[in-house]
């Protein structure tokens, strides 16, 4: 049997998702430079393709696509709102430059020995091909609401919050990632007395499926000890 | 996809009409809980509004890439749930598919011709073809994890895979003229 036929059983397993990451790197260097590899993956591909068409085709709910239209729109009117703080400022939205890292991080370094995290400048502009989130409100009290955007840039995110409710001096609020279902403490934040902020994420969004806002005893907490009050899905 | 990339909510809302009844119901077999199914699907959804940009259409259709995310993120859901097995009889689908037919639109019949044609090719495979295919795809583990379960070589749960996959493709090409019907391997 040659090399090719040999690699049959790899590639059939890589187009399943079956494969373990190091498998994965090796199959695809090969995949690379290996037409007769390519063209055994091609022709299976259709039936990758077909697999999820088996399953019983079930009606989803009729709410699934109210809420997610709601959300859609929801993003939508985030970015006209961003856009509108921008011009209000007097900067272009989309044409200023992204302050340096080193910036963020000199602003940042002033208030986390207060608070443990930090804060932006309130006039940040937003960096050409950032993707605006809107967070869906999570556990308030009564009368209490909020909103969130998350500015997504590349693997970066930077949280902008209005309306937050106040808290008393022992708590903070704490953004989580979560990634791979669990949840990793990202940076501790208080709002100013109009319940406004805006937060660089600490860590990497890279594989995460959303950043959450919970409120934690002052310092922060090492996992979340209360209910999230505002989640961001990405 | 071109206006969704450029956030046009009724382009998206076009987007989840066509792919929404696949999606959801991809994400309720791998899941098998309607409430599950409901949060994963929405979660796809959104990832694809916000990060639209990802799509290549030289890697396939937007159904497959769409169901593709569908299905990262049920398998992550899946995942995070720790120790629950997948589904893996497909007998239950007939039961499911009671709904009257003049109630379907022209594609919704299309699709459920062709869901019944992809399971009668899944349902000749043997038994043990289809088991570690089903494992793989529906319930995300991977090769070694299957062995392990399975309690059999590594190399056997590979070679399945690949018979069994052989055998849908070659049976979808009799079935639905998928490429040309006399096509042998490559």
């Amino acid at each position: 049997m040659d090399q090719h036929r040999a690699n049959r059983d790899e590639i059939a397993a890589y187009s399943l998702g079956a494969l373990e990451p190091d498998e994965v790197d090796r199959i695809e260097s090969h995949l690379a430079g290996c037409d007769e590899c390519r063209e055994y993956l091609a022709w299976l591909d259709p039936a990758i393709d077909l697999l999820p068409t088996a399953v019983a085709q079930r009606r989803p709910p009729r709410g699934l696509k109210r809420a997610l239209m709601a959300e859609v729109r929801e993003d939508v009117r985030a970015v006209r709102r961003a856009e509108g703080r921008a011009k209000r400022s007097g900067r272009g939205f989309w044409s200023a430059l992204w302050r340096p890292a080193t910036a963020v991080v000199a602003s940042l370094v002033l208030v986390a020995g207060a608070i443990g995290g930090y804060a932006l400048r309130e006039d940040s502009d937003k960096q050409p091909g950032s993707v605006m989130i809107a967070a869906q409100s999570g556990r308030l009290a009564l009368g209490e609401r909020a909103e969130a955007t998350l500015e997504v840039v590349g693997d970066r995110g930077i949280l902008h919050v209005e309306e937050l409710p106040s808290l008393p001096k022992d708590r903070v609020y704490q953004a989580w990632i979560q990634r791979d279902g669990t949840m990793e403490p990202s940076t501790p934040f208080v709002i100013k007395r109009d319940g406004s902020t805006e937060v660089a994420i600490d860590g990497s969004l890279d594989g995460a499926s959303g950043v959450y806002i919970t409120r934690e005893p002052r310092g922060g907490s090492e996992a979340p000890t209360l209910p999230v009050v505002m989640k961001a899905v990405l | 996809m071109v206006l969704v990339e450029r956030k046009d909510p009724a382009a998206f809302e076009v987007l989840y009409d066509r792919h929404g009844g696949a999606a959801y119901s991809l994400a309720h077999r791998i899941l098998g809980s309607p409430e599950a199914a409901e949060d994963v699907t929405q979660e796809a959804f959104l990832s694809i509004w916000r990060s639209g940009a990802r799509f290549d259409s030289a890697r396939g259709s937007v159904r497959s890439w769409t169901l593709g995310v569908v299905r990262n993120r049920s398998i992550d859901a899946l995942r995070r749930q720790s120790g629950k097995a997948p589904k893996l009889n497909f007998d239950d689908d007939a039961a499911l598919e009671a709904q009257p037919a003049q109630e379907l639109t022209d594609s919704e019949a299309i699709r459920r011709e062709t869901a019944s044609r992809v399971r009668g090719a899944i349902k000749e495979l043997p038994e043990e073809q289809s088991e570690v295919i089903g494992l793989a795809y529906f319930g995300g583990f991977t090769h070694s994890e299957i062995a392990s379960m399975l309690s059999m070589p590594l190399g056997t749960v590979k070679g399945r895979m690949r018979l069994g996959l052989e055998k849908i493709r070659l049976s979808l090409a009799e079935r639905m003229g998928i490429g040309d019907s006399s096509e042998a391997l490559p």
